[in-house]
C-alpha cells in the first residue's frame, strides 16, 4: 500500500480550500472543528474534497470556501463540471469535533450544514465520522473513494 | 396505569409550555437572522452591479491615461522635464492598475478555495519597509508623513500574503488620508507572540453603524461624485479573508473626523504536514466505497 501510494499524486488540503480532480489523487487533510466532505463519483471514479471552518457566510469578507454553504456548493459544482451526474455521487462527511478551544459549538453547526445541503441535493452520505472531541486526519483516494481516518490530538497537528 | 395527581399534570403542562416558549424564542431569533441575511442579499445584488460599472472605470481610466501619455511621449515634441513628468504619471497609473488587478486575482483565488500557504521565515521589518518604499510615490504625492517602527524579528508566515495584506491597508490609509496627513504604523509582538500591525490614518473616519459593512465585498462607503478614493471595494475584504486564512484577525477602530485604526493580529504559522501516510498504531479507520460506518 505504501509503495503504491507513493506513485500517486498527493494533495494536502488546507483549511478554506477545496480540491477536485479528474486524475487520481490522495487528498490529505486534518480536521478539528472544521468539516470536510469527500465527494465521490462511483461511475467516473473521480472525486474531490472541501475543508471549511464555519457553517455560514454572513456576507462579511469574501465568499470563500471557508464557509460551509459556499464550500459545499462549490465542491458539488466542480465535481459536476468534470462531467459527473448527480445520481452517481456519494459523500462521506468528517470532522466537526467540539474541542475545548471552540465555542458556540462550531463543530456541530458545521456538521449540520453538511448533512442539510447533501440531503437537499439528494446526495447520499455513505460514511461519516463526525463530532466528538478529538480531531481527525483524513486521507481520501479520489479514484477508489476510500477514506482512511485517524483520530489525532491537537498538540501534534495544525488542525483547526 | 398510574394515578396522575393534579400537581403532576400542572408540572407537565408547565414544562411543555416552557418548552414551547423556548422553541418560539428560537424561531424568533432565526427569523430575525433570516431577515438580516435577506437584507444583506438584496444589498449585495446592488453592490455587485455597481461593481461592474465601477471596475470598468477603474481599469479603463488608468489605461486611457497611460495610452494618452505614452503616445504623447512618442511624438517627440516634449522636453526632458515633460518626459519625466509623463513617465512618472505612467508609472503611478500602472502601479495602481496592477495593484487593483492583483486584488481581483487574489480575491478570485480565495473564493475558488485555491490559496495555499507558503510558510517561510519572514524578516518582518524588511518586508514592511520595502512595501512602504514601493508606495513612496503615492505617499509623496499627498505629502503624507509616515511614522513607522517595527522590531527586528523573524516571523514564520506567508510573506506574499502578509505583503498583500499590508499593501492593502497602506493603500486604504493613503487613499483616505488628507493632504499632509500622517500615517502611523507601529508594529509589535503581543504577549501571545502574535504579530500586531496597526495602521492608523487621519482620514474621515467611519461611522459606527457602518463599521461592520466595510469588510464586505465591493463596498465603498464613499461613492458617487464625493468619492475621493480609488478602488472598487475589494481591498478590505481581501485583507480580512487573507488575514483569517493566515489564522489571524483584523479589527478596526474609527472615529468620525479623527481617523481610523486598522489592526492586524496574526499568529506565527507552523510548518505544514504534507504526509499522506498514517501511522500504524491501531488508531485507523477505513471508510471503503460501500462501507457504511456510523
Amino acid at each position: 500500500m505504501k509503495d503504491e501510494l507513493e506513485k500517486i499524486a498527493t494533495h494536502f488540503l488546507y483549511p478554506s480550500n477545496l480540491y477536485v480532480s479528474n486524475q487520481r489523487h490522495i487528498i490529505t487533510t486534518i480536521l478539528g472543528s472544521c468539516v470536510g466532505i469527500c465527494l465521490y463519483d462511483t461511475r467516473l471514479r473521480i472525486g474531490g474534497m472541501n475543508h471549511y471552518m464555519l457553517a455560514l457566510w454572513n456576507g462579511n469578507g469574501l465568499a470563500s470556501p471557508r464557509f460551509g454553504n459556499i464550500a459545499n456548493e462549490k465542491l458539488i459544482q466542480q465535481v459536476l463540471q468534470l462531467g459527473s451526474a448527480k445520481m452517481d455521487l456519494v459523500a462521506k462527511v468528517f470532522g466537526g469535533a467540539n474541542q475545548t478551544t471552540s465555542y458556540n459549538n462550531i463543530g456541530a453547526r458545521n456538521v449540520e450544514i453538511a448533512f442539510e445541503m447533501l440531503d437537499r441535493m439528494s446526495i447520499p452520505v455513505v460514511g461519516k465520522s463526525v463530532e466528538g472531541e478529538i480531531g481527525r486526519k483524513i486521507v481520501f483516494d479520489t479514484m477508489t473513494g476510500e477514506v482512511r481516518m485517524k483520530f489525532v490530538q491537537k498538540s501534534n497537528t495544525e488542525e483547526r | 396505569m398510574h394515578n396522575i395527581s393534579d400537581q403532576h399534570l400542572l408540572d407537565e403542562l408547565k414544562n411543555r409550555f416552557d418548552r414551547n416558549q423556548q422553541v418560539m424564542k428560537e424561531q424568533h431569533e432565526l427569523l430575525s437572522q433570516l431577515e438580516k441575511i435577506n437584507a444583506k442579499l438584496v444589498q449585495s445584488e446592488s453592490v455587485q452591479s455597481a461593481f461592474l460599472s465601477n471596475i470598468r472605470n477603474e481599469i479603463n481610466n488608468p489605461l486611457t491615461s497611460i495610452i494618452g501619455l505614452s503616445s504623447e511621449m512618442t511624438s517627440g515634441n516634449s522636453d526632458k522635464d515633460q518626459l519625466i513628468k509623463s513617465a512618472q504619471m505612467i508609472f503611478s497609473e500602472s502601479f495602481v492598475l496592477q495593484f487593483q488587478l492583483q486584488n481581483i486575482f487574489v480575491a478570485a483565488e480565495l473564493e475558488a478555495g485555491q490559496v495555499e500557504p507558503y510558510i517561510v521565515k519572514v524578516k518582518v521589518k524588511r518586508l514592511l519597509e520595502s512595501t512602504l518604499e514601493s508606495f513612496q510615490h503615492l505617499i509623496q504625492r499627498k505629502n503624507i508623513r509616515v511614522v513607522f517602527d517595527a522590531p527586528d524579528l523573524v516571523f514564520k508566515t506567508d510573506s506574499e500574503k502578509l505583503k498583500t495584506v499590508f499593501s492593502n491597508l497602506l493603500m486604504n490609509a493613503i487613499g483616505h488620508s488628507p493632504q499632509g496627513g500622517e500615517i502611523k504604523i507601529l508594529v509589535y509582538r503581543d504577549e501571545l507572540n502574535n504579530l500586531v500591525i496597526p495602521v492608523i490614518d487621519q482620514g474621515k473616519g467611519i461611522p459606527t453603524d457602518k463599521l461592520e459593512r466595510i469588510f464586505d465585498r465591493f463596498v465603498q462607503l464613499d461613492t458617487g461624485t464625493t468619492k475621493t478614493h480609488a478602488g472598487h471595494g475589494l481591498g478590505l475584504s481581501v485583507v480580512k479573508s487573507l488575514t483569517e486564512f493566515l489564522g489571524g484577525s483584523v479589527d478596526v477602530k474609527s472615529k468620525v473626523d479623527v481617523g481610523s485604526n486598522f489592526i492586524i493580529c496574526m499568529p506565527e504559522m507552523i510548518g505544514s504536514e504534507n504526509s499522506h501516510e498514517l501511522s500504524t498504531d491501531g488508531n485507523e479507520f477505513v471508510f471503503d466505497t460501500d462501507d457504511m460506518m456510523i
